[in-house]
């Protein structure tokens, strides 16, 4: 279905393009709100990545991934871009983004945000991010090095020292 | 080797995020937002490729209209350019080539 789509729209069809944008919208920010923990960030990312869809939807090609396979690419190369460009020129301040930019938001109903999610939201976004595309979506360290530009041996690190931060805040959860 | 400590974590941080995946709403934006993006984005590629053809024309025109005048007026100077161009032209090639393989392995 997205596949016949991205054809028409690699013709130039652009109802096909803009079908196959809203169709896969939810996805891409579903995976952009797990790492950022913020819904405007991961708006404004969505928004991003469907422009270089549009800008590169002719080097899509369906026998190599499904289109939404590709837009989470595209997502998450600009979403790493994002993050060594603000590391870049230093304006990264370590926002204490926890989950109430979330569960303030009129879109999560639920309270019961599960303690992991909140103790992962306490994470800076460059250990969050390794943490999740490694135990979460299974990619290797080495893939993970490579999307990240940074040295295999810090991959490891962040992994190490953000989990055990992790399972320090969830051991306090549960003394509670 | 990962710990039993960690395993629980992990489990924890999965079930957190399948959570999230699960319970958060998404408010999709209208169709007509994604009909304006694409139009306003395919409008902007039209301009640059129009304005990057217009430099093209531009610059071939300035090329071929000095090779022109150096061939009729100074045979020697066109000579050198074209000895020049034999040389630079593959090493521009090849470092174009280079940089763009790079790009696509980045």
């Amino acid at each position: 279905m997205d596949e016949n789509l991205a054809i028409k729209a690699q013709k130039g069809d652009q109802e096909a393009l803009a079908q196959l944008l809203y169709s896969n919208y939810e996805i891409v920010f579903k995976y952009l709100i797990k790492f950022t923990f913020n819904v405007s960030v991961a708006e404004e990312l969505v928004q991003e990545t469907m422009i270089k869809a549009i800008e590169k939807i002719i080097m899509f090609n369906p026998e190599r991934a499904k289109f939404s396979t590709w837009l989470i690419s595209i997502a998450q190369n600009i979403y790493i871009d994002t993050l060594r460009r603000k590391k870049r020129e230093q304006k990264y301040v370590h926002e204490d983004i926890t989950i109430d930019d979330l569960t303030d938001h009129q879109y999560v109903q639920d309270n019961s945000i599960n303690s992991a999610i909140e103790a992962l939201s306490h994470l800076s976004e460059d250990i969050r991010l390794p943490i999740i595309l490694k135990h979460y979506y299974g990619f290797t360290l080495e893939e993970i090095a490579m999307k990240m530009l940074i040295p295999l041996g810090t991959v490891k690190s962040r992994i190490h020292n953000g989990l055990a931060t992790v399972r320090k805040e969830l051991e306090a959860y549960d003394r509670k | 080797m990962i710990e039993n400590n960690d395993e629980k974590t992990i489990s924890e941080i999965k079930e957190g995020l399948n959570f999230l995946d699960m319970k958060f709403e998404v408010k999709t934006p209208d169709i007509n937002h994604f009909r304006e993006l694409v139009s306003r984005v395919e409008e902007k590629k039209k301009v640059e490729s129009r304005k990057e053809f217009f430099v093209f024309i531009i610059v071939a025109l300035t090329i071929l209209g000095t090779i022109s005048f150096a061939y009729y007026k100074y045979s020697v100077l066109f000579l050198i350019v074209q000895m020049l161009s034999v040389l630079f032209i593959p090493v521009g090639i090849f470092s174009w080539f280079k940089r763009q393989r790079k790009q696509v392995s980045e």
